[in-house]
């Protein structure tokens, strides 16, 4: 379980986080949800220790985030953190230098369902091909969190549906996953749980199916009270 | 410890290609600037020997006989390694800054790397270190090849033999690169290396606190100068001399060894507690 | 093998660096080995020798035994100095800790049970000195006592610079000689006084200025010399001084070429006993006063030792000593000792004389390898040449070019 616990961020004297707290569970995916400039990105990078927080805490598996921590949880930025003139293969061989977490055969797996080349330079590549390859790096190893930030934006149909498509399979299941995006409609049947972040505050923090259950409510309603209630 | 090694690894083929064009342009330079310095030389010589009929020894008088110093000397030999010296100077700014370029950049990838961060800072300055020694190396290769494309262009009269420590000790600044003791080599490298820690502090202090860091960054560097002079400054600055020389080095070491200490472990700090990718 | 580049770089820096500090190790210093060598007389004379000198860049020590070149010279010795002199460094050795800081050997004084040392302090505002005052600090040997006091120069307001020239120490009274740069004095000549400081008190008692009375002389007063030996740290019981004069012209006369110096008109000799607190004006024999000005013009000096003047002087052939006993006012004796081409043994640069123990010791400041008695001992009382002696370049180098050696001093232990 990832506990974020009263997070409080100020860039200048712009409070961008005014004490989040929310969890995310162990097989599940939890959508941070918000509009551009609520610091959704910022929250991930604090749970990475990638940049500073003022104050708040944050816990992964009850434990502070130390070096080993990477080995078992990992973030996919929204676009990719690899050297532009390196390979695919010459990525994947820089991952697997560093991490024992490295799957090398998921990563192989990974790279025919996306049909990329490894051979490929990275700068030669497509958006919809990068955001792959930016993908490909962070789920071929075996964390038990991931952390993605807007993994659908500012990518075409296809690429998308192949996205969409990971999120179903194997590859996903069993493991903890943040994901932020600021539209919710590519991704709504999949997603476990919702935080509604504003103004440096969470707002709603609930469990789709409950709701659906409990209040009959889709995300989007509940979106909708929230944001314009 | 096998990540700092993969990583000083990693970091030195990422330096490669513009290390390879350094070598080749120091190469290049300083045997075409022997040949060069040489032929004119020997067409001076026989210019005036053999038009101007001025005796042999009264030509060696005006114009000295051909020695390595005049090569070494020359823009031939001093250019490229000037602009070696530059390139490392940038480049221990640019081996940082270089990973906050672009988007979502590779200092991301570096930063969650499960080792210690300090490991990404010591491999950074192991690759400087080691790239500028590989170079001074390489001087140390050519000198004697220049020694000897000399020999074969310059008749055994008209010049002055000379050997690689000789030709070093009487340049201007081979000398600093290449000192004549071990414990003087020591010293000058170790200078070296503290200067990188205590730049690559100020470089953390920026990419820290940014426009602030800026001013930290001057202010650590001012202070981590006062502290190694301290006792200099305190030597000249009141004009008597307290300490013996003996006892000054020994202070100067332990102090250079101090500001090294505090530089890593406020990089340690700010790496794994204020840098922001 | 992916690590092949980093591995490469550092088998090249290993082995290249390794290669040549190696090769430095065991080849030692490329620079020729010298050793004096005696070429005539008696050989245990110049056995206690030492030539501190350069050979191109670098420091070597020189004895008949061999030569030694100073090795590791590091920053520190490049920006503190490396040059100690030799009397220094062996009271540092002694007294460590009272010699901290103490670097000038004219304000040193020792002997048997004291060691004192006075400095003149002063406030450095725009290039300008201003507030002298002297430190004054002692050591009793036997009881490791130290004593320090600060007294402030008596008119300190009209002087330039106070410059230690001299210390001495008598029957409690410590007699410090300067050198003062008077403000608004035309001529720029300066005045040498001796202050004297009572120890136990720690009082300044006396102040007088070294004056003549200029007869017969014409000119203007150039310049005041102490002639005493300032590595000799006690017991001479006169200090001499050498009055010397100029014609008398104005130096901010237009016409005159921005660089021209007056003519030396001749000088005087004032002795200073340093028991009973006397300055005279020494009447030379006219025989030495035609010495002394001649001395002036060449490479001679003039020295103090065991109360007799000790002048100096090179000729094309020899070289002439003449002693004058201050005790008696008479001249004492008179040596000529001849030297094979003299001129061309000598030119090279002004040689390095010390005395000690009545022997004089003459060493060529430069010295090249053709010269075959560039250090030449003398017995004093009879003027007898003891040996002389040459530098000899050692071993494999034999044959090699060797360039001038240049002698910076001479140690006699």
């Amino acid at each position: 379980m990832i506990e974020v616990k009263e997070l409080k961020k100020k860039f200048g004297r712009k409070q961008i986080l005014n004490g989040v707290s929310f969890t995310a569970n162990k097989g599940e995916i939890t959508c941070l949800i918000g509009i551009n400039g609520v610091g959704k990105t910022t929250i991930l990078k604090g749970i990475m220790n990638l940049t500073p927080m003022n104050s708040g805490q944050i816990f992964i598996d009850g434990k502070n985030l130390s070096k080993d921590t990477y080995e078992k949880i990992t973030f996919i930025p929204d676009a990719i953190t690899m050297i532009p003139t390196m390979t695919i293969a010459q990525a994947m061989q820089f991952m697997q230098d560093y991490y024992k977490s490295w799957n090398q055969s998921r990563a192989t797996e990974l790279l025919s369902f996306f049909r990329l080349k490894q051979e490929d330079k990275i700068s030669s590549l497509s958006k919809g091909n990068t955001a792959k390859v930016n993908l490909l790096l962070g789920l071929a190893l075996d964390v038990d969190y991931l952390l993605m930030d807007e993994p659908f934006s500012g990518i075409d149909i296809f690429s998308r549906e192949q996205i969409a498509n990971v999120f179903t399979s194997h590859l996903v299941e069993d493991r903890g996953v943040i994901i932020t995006t600021h539209e919710i409609n590519d991704i709504e049947h999949l997603i476990d749980k919702v935080v509604l972040l504003d103004n440096g505050i969470v707002l709603k923090e609930f469990s789709t199916e409950e709701m659906r259950e409990d209040e009959g409510k889709s995300v989007v309603d509940v979106m909708r009270e929230v944001y314009q209630g | 410890m096998k990540s700092y090694l993969k990583l000083v690894n990693f970091e030195i083929g990422r330096f490669m290609k513009i290390y390879l064009v350094l070598i080749g342009l120091t190469i290049l330079s300083q045997l075409i600037g022997v040949i060069i310095l040489s032929k004119s030389y020997v067409a001076n010589a026989n210019e005036a020997i053999y038009e101007y009929l001025v005796p042999f020894g009264q030509f060696i008088e005006e114009y000295g006989r051909m020695s390595m110093m005049s090569v070494v000397d020359s823009i031939w030999f001093m250019g490229p390694i000037a602009l070696c010296a530059a390139a490392f100077l940038f480049y221990i700014f640019f081996i940082w800054y270089r990973d906050w370029v672009g988007k979502n950049t590779f200092i991301y990838r570096l930063f969650m790397l499960p080792t210690a961060r300090l490991n990404v800072l010591l491999s950074k300055a192991t690759t400087i270190f080691l790239l500028v020694l590989g170079l001074v190396a390489m001087q140390l290769i050519l000198l004697p090849i220049g020694s000897m494309l000399m020999k074969w262009n310059v008749p055994l009269d008209f010049r002055t033999d000379m050997t690689i420590r000789e030709i070093i000790n009487n340049s201007h600044y081979l000398f600093i690169l290449i000192p004549d003791s071990f414990i003087q080599f020591l010293i000058n490298y170790g200078l070296g290396f503290m200067a990188v820690f205590v730049l690559f502090t100020a470089i953390l202090f920026e990419r820290s606190f940014r426009w602030k860091g800026v001013l930290l960054g001057i202010v650590y560097c001012l202070i981590a100068s006062a502290i190694f002079l301290a006792p200099l400054i305190y030597e000249f600055g009141i004009q008597a001399s307290f300490f013996y020389p003996v006892e000054l080095l020994i202070i100067e070491i332990i102090l250079g060894i101090l500001v090294i200490a505090i530089s890593i472990w406020l990089s340690k700090f700010l790496l794994n507690k204020k840098v922001t990718v | 093998m992916r690590y092949w580049k980093s591995i490469t770089i550092i088998i090249i820096v290993i082995l290249t660096f390794g290669v040549f500090y190696i090769q430095a190790a065991i080849a030692g210093n490329y620079n020729p080995e010298f050793a004096i060598t005696t070429t005539s007389g008696d050989e245990t004379v110049l056995k206690n020798l030492a030539l501190l000198s350069n050979y191109q860049v670098d420091d070597l020590i020189i004895s008949t035994e061999g030569s030694k070149y100073k090795e590791d010279s590091s920053y520190i010795d490049l920006i503190v100095g490396n040059y100690t002199n030799p009397k220094i460094k062996q009271l540092q050795g002694d007294h460590r800790s009272f010699m901290r800081g103490k670097r000038d050997i004219s304000g040193l004084y020792e002997n048997e049970g004291l060691l004192a040392y006075a400095e003149v302090n002063f406030e450095l505002h725009r290039g300008e000195a201003s507030d002298f005052s002297f430190d004054i600090e002692t050591l009793d040997k036997e009881s490791g006592k130290k004593t320090a006091f600060t007294i402030d120069v008596p008119e300190k307001k009209i002087f330039n610079y106070v410059y230690i020239e001299d210390v001495r120490v008598v029957d409690d009274v410590m007699k410090v000689t300067t050198s003062n740069s008077v403000k608004d004095d035309k001529y720029r000549t300066g005045q040498i006084h001796i202050y004297h400081f009572n120890l136990t008190d720690q009082k300044l008692v006396k102040d007088e200025i070294i004056e003549a009375e200029q007869e017969g002389m014409d000119g203007q007063l150039d310049l005041v010399r102490l002639l005493n030996d300032y590595e000799e740290l006690g017991g001479e019981k006169y200090l001499a001084f050498e009055l010397e004069y100029v014609e008398d012209i104005d130096l901010a006369d237009e016409n005159l070429h921005h660089d021209y110096y007056p003519e030396y008109k001749g000088s005087e000799l004032v002795v200073y006993n340093l028991e009973t607190n006397e300055q005279e004006e020494i009447e030379l024999p006219d025989e030495l006063q035609q010495a002394m000005k001649r001395i002036d013009n060449t490479f001679g000096n003039i020295y103090v030792h065991n109360s007799k003047l000790h002048f100096i002087e090179m000729t094309d052939t020899s070289m002439e000593i003449m002693v004058y006993n201050l005790e008696s006012g008479e001249t004492d004796s008179k040596h000529s000792i001849e030297i094979p081409n003299a001129d061309t043994v000598m030119q090279m640069g002004s040689p390095i004389y010390k005395i000690r123990d009545d022997k004089l010791y003459v060493v060529n400041s430069v010295i090249s390898r053709d010269m075959q008695s560039s250090i030449i001992a003398v017995d004093l009382a009879t003027g007898d040449k003891l040996s002389e002696g040459s530098l000899e370049v050692q071993g494999k180098e034999k044959d090699k070019e060797i360039y001038n050696l240049h002698v910076y001093d001479l140690v006699i232990e």
